[in-house]
């Protein structure tokens, strides 16, 4: 390929990001965004404590809690004869008026007088056993009670936590503590190498924070090559259906057409995407800092995910995430000039929908398989495999899930894919972009390319422009 | 400077779309390319500008091989092509800056142009009274024919030393058809290569001087139009007179074309029989309104050779 193919690029290139970053719809949709990614970090803490807040207002209704401790059986004594009290939650303003007291009657007469009673709508039944799941807490409200279901959760959670503080306290051990004993013994088979250092098989089993890391990563990521691919297929649609296109090309080759419009709608949807984000930051940490409380992204992401995080980690994932995009976009603007009027852009999008759709689904499953039972063929075929590797990759390496080595043979694997796609499409977008008439098939796209190779072959011994 | 084409071919497939194609201007002016729907005009003119590769052939400007991208041409395509919804002034801009006019003189350009083609207001909309922008500067609030103006801007903004026009005038109303004619002939005043492709032959008999017609990408015509009008002869005799002459067309046995209801348009051998057809009108007493004896019509040479063409086939 010749360097005066790619004159006249950069002029595209402006044109086109500028028309973009004026047009109404991307401004709308922009605004949209950042309207989202604002308000929604305020919304979501709001939700997180809505319950709380909703249960403190609520609690009046309750006036008596009857409590059975049948944990007797588990260590001799039950945890109230060990002191368990809850005279902490007792002492809550919310509770205030409250009688709790431990149930003289058998629980399945209490039980039954719940249902039917009216001198116990406003009692609660507190009854702590061991069971299949370990021990349960079981609160109970009358049916025909004023006491509400929000009432009877708060209820819940405030004794589970006097429960867990009297576990700390007669155990010596803290809530992460006991969470380590309850986990499952994982395999570590060592060997020892030629120069004496030990070689684990690694558990490569992922937390569900780090899969719902991963699988959001790869939602925004395709979202953003979604709208991205189809913009720089339509742009290729409407010069060829409002003809432009004839009069673009008696001053620049279909090439610099093609990479300056790619590249320009690329820059304008990934631009859109970092605004987003930056201000889902922003909102996040502001939420954080106003109600002075952790923020909603600290509450659901799991401590040390940001030991991750690092920029060098940052840029190969951004570098994947390009060159991903670059693939879906090179290919987007193949099927645009397929197609010759505005109504066939659809038709004409068929390959390249079915290639997003592969590599999201691949990306999803391998998620699952990390989840599930750690690294398998699937993961390691999604890392590597061009459709897929830059919807997952990029999420691995940021969960700490990929080795960089991994990442490294990904993004050289997508540079070839990158540069065999871009001269088949380099070859074939002269015909394509001059094209009228009925869309072109996808599987007439070979026939095309192996008949505009002899072309070219001519071209070569002298019919060129 | 000279524009040659020498044995152009190109073909789809097993399709010739352009068979052989010939012909070269040896000095400024304008060369019609003729024919009739799929005849291989606007592939021959893609070729030329570089749209197409083509399969044998030559292109050369002044004797070298021509690369399109590197001359200045203007093109005004026969689908007229704009962005309906980018403002008219940001379209001709990029189009002037992809012709490598720098901002300044495309500036300048445009503002002659839309003096020139009376296109201001929709170029230069006023601004509405808050200060936003009317809707007309976009494309599509244009009539057609103001479109075809800004094609031609588009077309002339770079100056260009080689026009290629394809159906210049078609769908423009009379007075912008008289006004794109004007401007054509500024153009050729300026001594530009211009290649015009058209279906109005009133139209290339006005401009041209040379011309190729076309038939299924064959080539069945070519040369200077005074030469091949000359090479018919003088056998086209228009007679228009007081009384009815009916009786002595049908003594004399010359061909009639055409009969009008005081005119005939009849087909002689040449001037030595027209003149026998007057003498005969002198000594009948007939008076004579109308005799006028000429060459065939453009039109006429383009059907009798496109209708030979496919007769033969």
């Amino acid at each position: 390929m010749k360097k005066s193919e790619f004159r006249g690029a950069a002029k595209v290139f402006s044109f086109t990001l500028i028309q973009t970053l004026k047009n109404r719809a991307y401004l709308v949709f922009t605004a949209l965004m950042v309207l989202f990614s604002a308000l929604s970090m305020p919304l979501m803490h709001a939700i997180q404590n809505m319950g709380e807040e909703s249960g403190v207002a609520k609690i009046e209704n309750i006036r008596q809690i009857l409590w059975y401790d049948e944990t007797e059986a588990l260590f001799g004594s039950s945890f109230t004869q060990m002191g368990l009290q809850f005279t902490k939650m007792l002492a809550e303003p919310a509770f205030s008026g409250v009688t709790f007291e431990e149930a003289e009657l058998p629980y399945e007469t209490v039980l039954s007088a719940l249902k039917e009673d009216e001198a116990y709508a406003h009692t609660v039944i507190a009854r702590l056993f061991s069971g299949e799941l370990g021990l349960t807490l079981e609160v109970v409200r009358p049916v025909a009670g004023a006491v509400t279901e929000d009432e009877g959760d708060y209820l819940a959670d405030k004794m589970t936590e006097s429960i867990v503080a009297f576990k700390e306290e007669a155990t010596g051990l803290t809530k992460s503590q006991q969470e380590v004993l309850k986990t499952q013994v994982s395999l570590l088979v060592q060997r020892e190498d030629e120069n004496g250092s030990l070689k684990a098989k690694e558990d490569t089993v992922i937390s569900n924070a780090q899969y719902w890391i991963i699988y959001g990563l790869a939602f925004v990521v395709m979202l953003v090559s979604t709208i991205a691919s189809s913009q720089v297929a339509s742009s290729i649609v409407v010069d060829k259906s409002t003809r432009v296109v004839e009069y673009l090309l008696t001053s620049v080759r279909p090439m610099a057409l093609v990479v300056g419009k790619t590249l320009a709608m690329l820059l304008a949807s990934i631009g859109q995407m970092f605004v987003m984000i930056a201000i889902l930051l922003t909102s996040n940490w502001l939420t954080g800092r106003i109600s002075g409380e952790e923020s909603f992204l600290q509450g659901i992401l799991p401590e040390g995910i940001w030991s991750n995080i690092t920029p060098l980690n940052l840029l190969v994932s951004a570098i994947m995430i390009c060159l991903g995009f670059l693939f879906y976009a090179v290919l987007a603007a193949m099927c645009g000039a397929m197609a010759s009027r505005i109504e066939q852009t659809q038709e004409s999008l068929m390959l390249l929908t079915v290639s997003n759709c592969v590599g999201i689904y691949l990306a999803v499953m391998a998620a699952n398989e990390l989840q599930i039972s750690g690294k398998g063929a699937l993961v390691t075929f999604t890392m590597f495999f061009p459709l897929s590797s830059p919807y997952l990759m990029p999420g691995m390496l940021l969960t700490g899930s990929a080795a960089w080595g991994n990442a490294l043979v990904s993004i050289l694997l997508l540079l070839v894919v990158d540069a065999l796609l871009f001269k088949f499409v380099a070859t074939i977008y002269e015909l394509l972009i001059t094209h009228n008439g009925s869309p072109i098939k996808g599987k007439e796209l070979l026939g095309i390319y192996k008949s505009l190779k002899k072309e070219h072959k001519k071209g070569e011994a002298g019919c060129t422009r | 400077m000279s524009l040659e084409v020498r044995n152009l071919t190109k073909s789809y497939g097993d399709k010739v779309v352009v068979d052989n194609l010939s012909f070269k201007m040896e000095k400024p002016g304008v060369y019609a390319l003729l024919g009739t729907n799929g005849a291989g005009k606007t592939t021959s003119i893609r070729v030329m500008l570089g749209m197409l590769q083509y399969d044998s052939g030559e292109i050369l400007w002044d004797g070298k091989p021509m690369k399109a991208s590197e001359r200045n041409i203007g093109y005004l395509a026969e689908e007229r092509g704009l962005y309906p919804k980018y403002s008219l002034l940001d379209q001709l801009l990029y189009f002037a800056r992809l012709k490598k006019v720098p901002k300044v003189e495309a500036l300048k350009r445009i503002h002659y142009w839309a003096d020139r083609l009376e296109l201001n207001e929709y170029i230069f909309p006023p601004k509405k009274a808050k200060g936003k922008k009317s809707k007309s500067n976009q494309a599509d609030q244009l009539s057609k024919g103001n479109q075809q103006k800004i094609q031609l801007m588009a077309a002339l903004i770079s100056d260009p030393e080689i026009l290629v026009l394809d159906e210049p005038l078609s769908g423009l109303d009379p007075v912008n058809t008289d006004l794109f004619k004007t401007v054509i002939r500024e153009e050729m005043n300026k001594d530009k290569y211009i290649i015009m492709s058209s279906h109005q032959m009133f139209t290339i008999e006005e401009f041209c001087t040379d011309l190729t017609i076309l038939n299924r990408g064959k080539t069945v015509l070519s040369g200077n139009l005074d030469e091949i009008k000359k090479s018919y002869g003088r056998v086209n005799l228009f007679v228009k007179c007081d009384e009815d002459i009916t009786e002595y067309v049908k003594e004399t046995g010359v061909t009639v074309k055409e009969k009008l209801p005081s005119e005939y348009q009849l087909k002689v051998s040449g001037e030595e029989e027209a003149m026998e057809f007057l003498k005969g009108l002198i000594q009948r007493k007939i008076t004579v309104v109308r005799f006028e004896l000429r060459e065939p019509s453009l039109h006429e040479i383009f059907v009798e050779k496109v209708g030979e063409n496919h007769e033969e086939e």
